[in-house]
């Protein structure tokens, strides 16, 4: 073997060790991930706040109070999964949405404040529906989300940047931080006097699929 | 002297591709959010096509560059008149992952329509290991190092 084969090789079989090295290393000392279900002291109370965004009945035993940050690809999923749950158990459950936009995604306030200013004219789940589906947006491309719902575009430019507005959105993520909420997307499942805190859409399918089945 | 020049630029290029396919198919088998400017990669590695035959995509590159880095490595020591042979191969590699890339590349684009800047990286490799591939192929003197020739 020449000399120019076994030097390539020899970077080549460091690059693998050290590659291979640092995986194990990182999945062996992940933090252990907090559980998935977790029984609090919250009442459905303290997680409601006037003119937040609802929808499903009004009356239902199961409520679900969904964190979100608008621009968390997780949280995509997670709308995706709730909404799938709203279809299946028509009428049976009340969702609440609520904002946690996380610091790590530079524009989810301003999703978060679009979405608000979309709500104050009666279209919340259709802009949240919007941004949702490419999550990666612009100011102009909100502009155009809101022409597209019908919504006075002058009144939403207003809205966004209005301090109610803003204020609106950091009392949402005051009253997450309250409850230990960290990550998204976070639900909070209520049913009857039990609440539940889940971390993750697909414990909150599993654990509403359970609910619904077990009536 | 171009040669082997162009030979360790291919392997440096495939080394680097190797990292990026291989910490994407880490990040995808661990089902983490990838570390991304934007949404796009996470976007991409939860579309249906991020896998072939059940397969992570990301896999198929880690075994690309290491299969490409591996014949830049063994390059040198092939007997000459053996070296045109593996010249085809390198070709017919690098094109591959050419082909490949481009073809993920239109996926990303009109089909999942978002971008990952991790895609890109590997694309861009790709195609340079593409470049360098048909030069290598058409140099005539056989790979060696002045020393050994």
């Amino acid at each position: 073997m020449k000399s120019e084969t076994r030097f390539l090789l020899i970077m080549l079989g460091l690059v693998i060790m050290l590659g291979t090295g640092l995986a194990a290393l990182n999945y062996y000392t992940r933090p252990p991930k907090p559980p998935a279900v977790k029984q609090t002291e919250v009442q459905l109370s303290d997680l409601l706040a006037p003119g937040r965004p609802e929808k499903g009945n009004p009356n239902a035993n199961v409520v679900i109070v969904e964190f979100t940050d608008l621009q968390c690809p997780s949280c995509r999923r997670g709308s995706e999964t709730v909404e799938q749950l709203m279809l299946q158990y028509e009428g049976k459950i009340r969702l609440i949405c609520r904002h946690y936009p996380l610091d790590i995604h530079d524009r989810a306030r301003l999703y978060a404040q679009a979405a608000e200013a979309a709500h104050r004219q009666g279209k919340f789940w259709e802009m949240k529906a919007l941004i949702f589906s490419e999550q990666d947006v612009s100011q102009k491309r909100l502009e155009e989300f809101a022409q597209s719902l019908g919504l006075n575009l002058e009144q939403f430019r207003k809205d966004m940047n209005s301090p109610e507005v803003r204020q609106a959105v950091e009392d949402d993520l005051n009253t997450g931080r309250r409850f230990g909420v960290s990550s998204t997307p976070t639900y909070f499942l209520i049913l009857g006097g039990k609440v539940e805190m889940i971390i993750g859409h697909t414990t909150l399918l599993t654990e509403v699929q359970r609910v619904m089945e077990g009536e | 002297m171009v040669a082997i020049r162009l030979n360790r630029a291919m392997f440096a290029l495939a080394l680097a591709g190797l990292v990026i396919a291989g910490l994407l198919w880490y990040w995808h088998a661990q089902n983490v959010d990838i570390p991304c400017t934007n949404a796009g990669c996470d976007q991409v590695a939860q579309h249906p096509s991020s896998r072939l035959f059940g397969i992570p995509v990301a896999a198929y590159g880690t075994l690309f560059y290491l299969s490409f880095a591996l014949m830049c490595a063994i390059r040198p020591s092939v007997p000459t008149s053996h070296q045109r042979l593996i010249g085809h191969l390198v070709l017919l590699w690098g094109t591959t992952g050419f082909l490949f890339s481009a073809y993920l590349t239109y996926l990303e684009l009109f089909v999942i329509r978002a971008i990952c800047q991790w895609c890109v990286a590997s694309a861009v490799i790709a195609t340079a290991l593409f470049v360098l591939s048909v030069l290598a192929w058409r140099q005539p003197q056989p790979l060696a190092l002045p020393s050994e020739a």
